[in-house]
């Protein structure tokens, strides 16, 4: 009776351990492959990652492959500012990616006129003195509107 | 008007409504509540269940050798497992749509990152 009832305890514990732990997608996540088995399209638009991409973890690796795949459909320029900006982008800490996918949605919820004025405010922003950029830099943002504030730690990607 | 007065106003009501019952409805009613009386067994064979529990075994066969308790396990495992895959999956793909874009948009990186651009863009809006 006893060893029934320890059998089934362990059995539950192995369950609930395979449930909680953090790492259980690991098993079951599609493997990540190293950078000499990509295909090479693939090795190709992904070439400003080559050097780091063996070390990059397997969710991130999934995520440039599915930007990979979408990259033949975009057109020349968006083309030439992917591979402009995907050195500095994986470069960033997992806490900037984060801080800049949050304003991206922030500014996405802007109303479309609004919207297209943004790239010509950077442009009139970074006309600023240094100063008034420093000074603007220091203050506290208040929450954008419409946006919830970052929760958790942010995703490592 | 005391209690007995009221049941029997009830009962009579109840027994002039059952009167007026279709047959097929009475059929139903009727199959309902041998279903309801098979179901009074059903207690006895959870007492026998835990009692089972108890001794480890079940109508003679050890508990653990009943492949259904393993199937159930594995099915339960599998199964929250599966979602827990669907659901890395769905963030993944999320933050691949949001990430490519960022870096397919007109704003370079560093303007999403630049706080006192954010705290200007705030400031002129209307």
């Amino acid at each position: 009776m006893a060893q029934a009832l320890r059998a089934l305890i362990c059995l539950a514990a192995i369950a609930a351990a395979c449930i909680s732990a953090p790492g259980v997608a690991g098993p079951l996540t599609p493997r990540a492959p190293a950078w000499s088995e990509l295909s090479a399209a693939d090795q190709q638009t992904l070439a400003p990652l080559a050097p780091d991409w063996d070390q990059l973890d397997p969710q991130r690796r999934q995520k440039w492959l599915g930007i990979a795949k979408r990259y033949p459909s975009l057109g020349p320029t968006e083309q030439q500012r992917v591979q402009q900006q995907m050195r500095a982008w994986a470069e960033l800490t997992p806490a900037q990616r984060q801080a800049a996918r949050e304003q991206y949605k922030t500014l996405k919820k802007l109303p479309p006129e609004q919207r297209q004025d943004v790239v010509q405010k950077w442009q009139e922003y970074q006309q600023l003195p240094p100063e008034t950029r420093r000074e603007l830099s220091a203050r506290t943002p208040a929450p954008p509107a419409g946006s919830k504030p970052a929760q958790g730690a942010a995703q490592p990607h | 008007m005391n209690e007995a007065e009221i049941a029997r106003k009830i009962t009579g009501y109840l027994d002039k409504g059952a009167d007026g019952l279709k047959s097929g409805t009475l059929y139903r009613l009727q199959l309902a509540r041998q279903d309801a009386l098979a179901r009074l067994a059903e207690p006895k064979q959870v007492a026998e269940l835990a009692a089972a529990g108890a001794r480890g075994t079940l109508g003679g066969r050890h508990v653990l050798a009943d492949a259904r308790i393993w199937i159930g396990v594995l099915l339960l495992v599998g199964g929250v497992l599966y979602y827990q895959h669907w659901q890395s999956v769905q963030q993944v793909r999320e933050i691949e749509e949001t990430d490519a874009a960022i870096l397919t948009s007109e704003l370079p990186i560093e303007a999403y990152l630049d706080r006192g651009f954010q705290n200007w863009l705030k400031r002129s809006e209307p």
